[in-house]
């Protein structure tokens, strides 16, 4: 009895939660006729031309492209700056350590609205408006401190002998951190570049406001569309489908990892 | 001692990269931010070359709060607030709930763990489209009963303008001191129940005084405004609600699943030998044991609620007053109506509100830290 009302639950759950995303794969395979007119749960004149549209027409995957461009920039931004930050708060004790670290996580909680406007003068004064590095180091503000908790939390569980053998060896700074250290903490890597690459990706207002045409992303480009008269809801949801997909990627890549930084507490 | 010297050598180089760029971005923005919202910054000339800008105190502040045409931003102010709740009970009640059915392992517990998390990675723009279609009038969810021979709901989600729980902006005061009243006696009656402390009766006295206080004679408190203006939540936010839970309880689950996980199997075993039962155990040993957990769920999804911006953008649109948010209208009167200025304001004051949020956090941290 117990069992089945667990099992019920979980599966309602997991319907609840998948409704949605078959709906939208469901949408983004029919015209935009049957979608207002009809209504199936499989397409009935099976289509491929909301897909076509996007991977033909320049405004929206030039759109998607961009998005995939700054998102990879500022993973990578993200990641190599905090690595040598993560490795200074697990190794070193100095005074006010603890608090820095805290003191560092909360940056990431400031609400983005307010660095909009300074970031916005700011790339316009020094030409960076409207490309990709803008957007990427925007979004370090919150990605970096991210980066740096999580990162912190794997590391403190690689025991700090490993570095002093490897000093006494004679192994170098720079060496033993990338030949050994960094390996040694790549779950942790890939959970970091995991959730990097996700705020990143999901983040709209700073991404919508600093770029216009050159960079723009696709969530606005999908904005855009859905404010224009009459909505291309095959085409928007074909689009939403394509922007679900590299969430999916990575997420698959990581997904035996993640387990282990929820257990640090760290995500 | 040279070895502690050498240790801070390299513990500052390591950690410069990051702090010199936080320090000047978080701060110097925010700084900026600030100041511009003390400025007249604004209208047709804002974007030239060298825009006039005047120090004019806090009166954009002044104009929000008590002005004629701040009406929307106030009502803003109060969807933000029951929009940060209802989450918050409901993306923390659900992912409990779910967490404590994968507690005990159920078969093919990875999987579920990784679907469960899969929305998360969605962008709001996606999820705010699947839901805009979701809750539309003749949408998924309203027909949804006529699969199994009822009725179709008639429910309107998004464009509903009904109202609950309403009160007037004019007696901010009194509404403010008897909702702060309420929680008191809730903390109050909360202390009292894990140990008869004395602490926990003072709350109580303490807060039933300023509620009765504030219901008796608030009518000296000085008007928050001139003249009558009624606020309050929007049934329309609901559908919001629901999709940013359909998003984030996900998220939940995982957090508290970790900490179910890290409770050891000893303890659960004990509480049982003890003779309590499944509901027990979770009520009385295991959500004690993971208070960190909720707070920081707390945080974060406090966090997420207050910077909401491309989720409504994306399911009712920018201009739909019913379910404005303080991000949006940032936004939008910075970027649509050039008044620069008074965007920075609301800026300023929703990062007011996340300090609220937040220090209480850096307060706890700091103690634990210490102890």
């Amino acid at each position: 009895m117990k069992i089945r009302f667990r099992t019920i639950g979980l599966i309602a759950y997991f319907i609840f939660l998948l409704l949605p995303i078959y709906w939208l794969v469901n949408m983004s395979f029919k015209t935009t006729g049957e979608i207002l007119g009809t209504f199936s749960l499989v397409p009935q004149n099976f289509t491929f031309a909301n897909y076509i549209m996007i991977f033909t027409d320049p405004s929206w995957y030039t759109g998607y492209l961009n998005s995939i461009q700054y998102v990879a920039i500022n993973t990578l931004i993200s990641v190599s700056v905090a690595l040598p930050a993560a490795y200074g708060f697990s190794r070193f004790r100095f005074m006010g350590d603890k608090h820095m670290f805290f003191w560092l996580l909360t940056n990431r909680m400031a609400p983005p609205a307010v660095f909009l406007l300074p970031f916005f003068q700011f790339y316009q004064t020094v030409g960076l408006f409207d490309t990709h590095i803008a957007v990427a180091l925007a979004h370090c503000l919150f990605n970096v401190p991210l980066a740096v908790w999580i990162l912190e939390g794997f590391m403190s569980g690689v025991s700090k002998e490993i570095d002093e053998t490897a000093f006494i060896d004679g192994c170098s700074f720079p060496r033993f951190f990338i030949t050994i250290f960094i390996p040694l903490i790549r779950a942790g890597v890939g959970v970091t570049a995991f959730f990097c690459f996700m705020f990143s990706w999901v983040e709209l207002l700073l991404a919508r406001t600093l770029t216009s045409v050159n960079a723009k992303p696709i969530a606005a480009t999908m904005t855009r569309t859905i404010s224009a008269a009459g909505m291309d809801w095959g085409g928007l949801a074909a689009a939403g489908v394509l922007t679900m997909i590299p969430g999916a990627i990575v997420i698959w890549f990581v997904r035996n990892h993640m387990a282990k930084g929820f257990a640090l507490g760290r995500v | 001692m040279r070895n502690i010297s050498r240790d801070h050598i390299k513990a500052i180089l390591t950690l410069l990269p990051s702090i010199i760029l936080i320090g000047v971005f978080v701060y110097g923005f925010i700084c900026n931010t600030f100041w511009t919202s003390m400025t007249d910054w604004g209208g047709s000339g804002a974007l030239a070359e060298n825009p006039e800008k005047n120090y004019i105190g806090l009166s954009n502040y002044r104009d929000l709060f008590t002005g004629f045409l701040g009406g929307g931003f106030r009502q803003d102010l109060v969807n933000a607030v029951f929009y940060s709740v209802s989450l918050l009970c409901g993306a923390i009640g659900l992912g409990l709930f779910i967490a404590i059915l994968l507690d005990c392992k159920p078969r093919g517990e990875g999987f579920f763990r990784t679907a469960f998390l899969y929305p998360m990675s969605l962008s709001f723009i996606v999820t705010g489209t699947i839901w805009r279609w979701m809750l539309a009038p003749n949408g998924g969810v309203n027909i949804l009963p006529s699969y199994v021979g009822m009725e179709k709901l008639p429910l309107k989600w998004l464009t509903s303008t009904r109202t609950i729980l309403e009160f007037n902006w004019q007696n901010l005061w009194q509404v403010l001191l008897c909702v702060i009243a309420f929680f008191m006696i809730m903390a109050g009656l909360w202390k009292l129940k894990d140990e008869t402390s004395r602490a926990g009766k003072r709350w109580i006295v303490i807060g039933v005084m300023t509620g009765t206080l504030a219901w008796l004679f608030g009518d000296i408190l000085p008007k928050a405004l001139f003249m009558e203006e009624l606020h309050g939540f929007n049934l329309a936010t609901l559908g919001i609600v629901m999709a940013t839970i359909w998003q984030y309880s996900g998220y939940t689950m995982a957090l508290y699943l970790a900490g179910f996980t890290g409770i050891s199997q000893d303890m659960r075993d004990a509480a049982m030998l003890d003779g309590a039962s499944s509901a027990g155990y979770y009520r009385f040993v295991a959500l004690p044991m993971l208070r960190p957990i909720t707070l920081s769920a707390i945080i974060i999804l406090s966090h997420i609620s207050l910077k909401m911006f491309d989720l409504i953008f994306a399911m009712t649109g920018p201009d739909n007053a019913e379910t404005g948010h303080p991000a949006l209208t940032m936004y939008l009167t910075t970027f649509r109506a050039n008044d620069f200025a008074k965007g920075a304001a609301i800026a300023i004051v929703l990062f007011m509100i996340a300090a609220t949020f937040i220090i209480p956090y850096l307060i706890s941290s700091y103690r634990k830290g210490n102890d």
